[in-house]
């Protein structure tokens, strides 16, 4: 992995805290990642940066919040998210069955 | 950022975004991924409306069977509502290396209220029963319908008179159909969950849908049931074009 930590400072700004909304991305390896966006800006944007920072496809990665997957056109305002709520991020699973004759 | 052929979306059916890749998987004899089951438990959803049946998401059966931190799994198991269900569905996977995608195997297990059981159906002998117990682990102590969750608070009805309900069992349903190849389970997952849907929803006297799945589940479905999954993709993208216009265009990155 790429190994950059997370920005967390970024958290601490107290600046126009209506209009935008801090978020942790959490991968399975417990690295976090910090976010701040525009409660009115869709999630791909977070997503996208979260994957060019870990170096991953987009497509292999889960973003999970509250027991549902996120879409990335979704917003933080639509999903009421809360000021440093956390999403989890998964890698994608898959399976046939190997080892059946 | 690149984009391939293989990324293009072709379809956004609730939570789920299916891409080319996806399409790909279904037209070859690949292993299924998470997202294509997820969608058509959707859409499974979509046809049997019943408030009773929760299909899982497979990336959330996942993240609970491997949570090991006791807040974040409650973040992700309170908003199911388990204590309001009669049947919840969950996908099985036996990836145990979270740095890359992986697994080779999906199987499922189902929580059934009326049994008081979670239901492991395998069709790879018992290949993920290891997997299933994990999750069984995890979430036996919250199906049950207690005074205390807090998310059943409005279902003062659904309470038992009697005492507390015992901890559900683990039972490894040697009747499970056996696929005949090394790449299909997950087309047995998606055909299982369809027939304890069709059995719940359809009030069968039966008291499980062991006999309904040994009718309606066999080899055939290997044939079968790729095609008709990306049969119904295609409906579903073109009533989403006749509905809200194509919506596809690329998207700036």
């Amino acid at each position: 992995m790429s190994g950059v930590p997370g920005t967390q400072e970024e958290e601490k700004k107290p600046m126009d805290q209506s209009a935008h909304i801090n978020l942790k991305v959490k991968g399975q390896d417990g690295n976090e990642v910090f976010f701040r966006i525009k409660r009115s800006t869709q999630l791909r944007k977070l997503m996208n940066a979260y994957c060019d920072r870990q170096s991953v496809d987009l497509n292999a990665i889960a973003f999970l919040f509250d027991g549902r997957r996120l879409r990335g056109d979704q917003t933080p305002d639509e999903l009421e998210m809360e000021e440093a709520d956390e999403i989890d991020a998964m890698l994608h699973q898959t399976g046939g069955g190997h080892g059946v004759a | 950022m690149k984009r391939s052929k293989e990324d293009e979306m072709i379809l956004s059916y609730k939570d789920v975004v299916l891409r080319q890749l996806d399409l790909d998987i279904l037209n070859g004899h690949f292993c299924l991924n998470d997202r294509i089951i997820e969608f058509y438990f959707s859409y499974l959803s979509s046809i049997y409306t019943s408030p009773d049946i929760l299909l899982v998401p497979p990336a959330i059966s996942f993240y609970i069977s491997n949570c090991s931190d006791s807040e974040s799994l409650n973040s992700f198991i309170e908003p199911l509502k388990l204590p309001d269900k009669k049947l919840v569905i969950f996908t099985i996977n036996d990836n145990e290396d979270f740095s890359e995608v992986g697994g080779l195997h999906w199987s499922l297990l189902a929580f059934s209220r009326s049994m008081n059981a979670f239901v492991h159906h395998d069709t790879a002998g018992g290949l993920n029963t290891r997997h299933a117990k994990k999750l069984y682990k995890v979430v036996k102590g919250f199906v049950a319908v207690c005074d205390s969750a807090p998310t059943s608070s409005k279902k003062k009805e659904s309470k038992k008179a009697g005492g507390p309900t015992p901890v559900p069992d683990f039972i490894e349903c040697s009747n499970t159909p056996q696929q005949q190849n090394g790449y299909d389970c997950g087309l047995y997952v998606m055909a299982i969950a369809k027939v304890i849907c069709d059995w719940h929803e359809s009030g069968s006297k039966d008291e499980n849908w062991f006999l309904s799945m040994d009718k309606q589940v066999n080899s055939s479905i290997e044939r079968t049931m790729r095609g008709e999954t990306l049969k119904l993709i295609e409906d579903l993208q073109i009533r989403e074009h006749d509905e809200h216009g194509f919506k596809f265009s690329p998207a700036p990155s």
